[in-house]
């Protein structure tokens, strides 16, 4: 049975409420934790010798599917009509939007520790202890849109620009890749000032807190974020049917220096046992709505 | 200038504001103001004053980096030019610290507070921190920095989120 995942804006509070208790349930379990410990432990920087499938790589896009289906199938297992909403940034970059509401997400951080102090997943509610930082701190912090520092949301604009190119990835497959639709999306770049913020990464910075370091998966954010960036990989595959819906479709060889160290099309994509050949076409699974 | 850094000027500020009452408002039958003398007078006195806090200041921070707990390598006697990778300073209210371990700077390692910060490469040379995963910066001491900013009032975990792949001893390599 094809499942919807639907705009958060779009949501019914039974279907809110539904979430939120899932993914509280999943915290209380310790099951949260554990994903929040995979991202960290399969974030390898492509300057660093290694395989590397989670980021700066080629699989950025169909890891994180996966990473938010298994995420998706343990919410399941706690509520089986539970799906993965998604943000919209590019139309929900207000604080006024339902995102942030006491019911859902909760707001931004307080001044100063940028605590965030309303919703579910705050820390004195007693139900969203970090126990996975970087900081010694145990609660949700979020510094939306960094006001000291103002940054903006990517707007649709930057996102089909993105979307316009016709080419999934090109070489040399890491953070300097110069075009291609994966790293326009995941954001990586060498310029300076506000332009160096690219979607997938600029959304990251303009929450902030949490959001921004190695532990962003304790921020329930990341997954609805990851949602709709995941739906922008299905928007870009329907505008270029003639595309190679993944690319490298074979290893680099011997002596590239990407020698051993992204998936290509049928290599597996660790932890999981899937490859991204396997996980291009989710429409047997879910769909965006 | 982010919230951070501002939270930190705000601090010291507040800490440097004038002490004391304010001058009374001058009534009739009170002396008169003070004469220009008076006033040039006290304005070089709390000059002088203020220098000589300066000077002290700057006395004790410079002190700063001699007090290494031991282990941590000394620094150079003479002031070395920037390598972007060593480094031992206060910035946004933490202290950071940065040094090669290996001896041509392939590999480095940086501390803030005293605790470990996890850095890693991207392949165009620049670095990232734990704490700011989605932005890289030119040098390992740019990184510290940024992350110091970052971590305002707060404080780096005790164990290194990525310390289990490698341990304490993880560094980065060029």
């Amino acid at each position: 049975m094809v499942y919807t995942r639907k705009n958060q804006r779009n949501l019914s509070s039974a279907e809110r409420r539904a979430f939120v208790s899932a993914v509280l349930e999943l915290k209380r379990t310790g099951v949260y934790d554990q994903f929040v410990r995979t991202h960290i432990a399969f974030y390898v920087s492509d300057g660093d010798a290694g395989l590397r499938v989670a980021h700066m790589a080629p699989s950025f896009l169909p890891w994180h599917r996966q990473f938010l289906l298994v995420f998706e199938q343990a919410l399941q297992r706690v509520n089986p009509r539970v799906t993965l909403p998604y943000w919209d940034w590019t139309q929900d970059n207000s604080p006024a939007s339902s995102l942030w509401a006491e019911d859902f997400m909760g707001g931004n951080g307080r001044r100063g520790d940028f605590q965030v102090m309303t919703g579910p997943f705050a820390y004195a509610r007693g139900q969203w202890e970090i126990s996975v930082n970087v900081t010694e701190g145990r609660f949700l912090a979020r510094d939306v849109g960094r006001p000291s520092r103002p940054i903006r949301l990517p707007t649709p604009a930057d996102v089909d620009r993105a979307l316009a190119d016709p080419v999934y990835d090109v070489a040399p497959w890491d953070s300097t890749s110069r075009t291609g639709f994966r790293n326009k999306i995941e954001g990586w770049t060498t310029a300076s000032g506000e332009a160096r913020f690219r979607n997938h990464n600029q959304v990251h910075r303009w929450v902030s807190g949490t959001m921004l370091g190695a532990a962003a998966v304790n921020d329930p954010l990341f997954w609805l974020h990851h949602a709709y960036v995941d739906s922008l990989w299905s928007r870009w595959q329907d505008a270029h049917p003639g595309s190679k819906r993944y690319l490298p479709e074979v290893p680099p060889p011997e002596g590239d220096p990407q020698h051993g160290r992204v998936a290509s099309l049928r290599e597996l994509m660790p932890p999981f046992d899937v490859t991204p050949a396997s996980v291009l076409d989710h429409s047997g699974i879910y769909r965006y709505a | 200038m982010n919230d951070a850094t501002h939270f930190w000027h705000a601090y010291r500020t507040g800490r440097t504001r004038p002490r004391g009452r304010a001058p009374e408002p001058t009534r009739p039958g009170t002396p008169p103001p003070r004469t220009t003398w008076h006033m040039a007078r006290r304005s070089l006195l709390r000059a002088l004053f203020a220098s000589a806090t300066v000077a002290f200041t700057a006395a004790a921070l410079s002190r700063i980096p001699a007090a290494r707990a031991y282990g941590e390598p000394a620094g150079a006697a003479t002031p070395q030019p920037d390598d972007g990778f060593t480094f031992d300073e206060m910035y946004a209210g933490h202290r950071i610290q940065g040094w090669p371990i290996e001896a041509d700077g392939a590999s480095v390692t940086a501390f803030v507070d005293g605790r470990q910060l996890d850095l890693m490469r991207r392949a165009d040379g620049s670095y990232l921190s734990s704490v700011d995963h989605y932005e890289s910066y030119a040098t390992a001491r740019e990184a510290a920095r940024a992350a110091a900013a970052e971590l305002g009032a707060a404080r780096l975990a005790f164990v290194p989120v990525h310390g289990h792949e490698e341990g304490a001893a993880r560094g980065v390599h060029a």
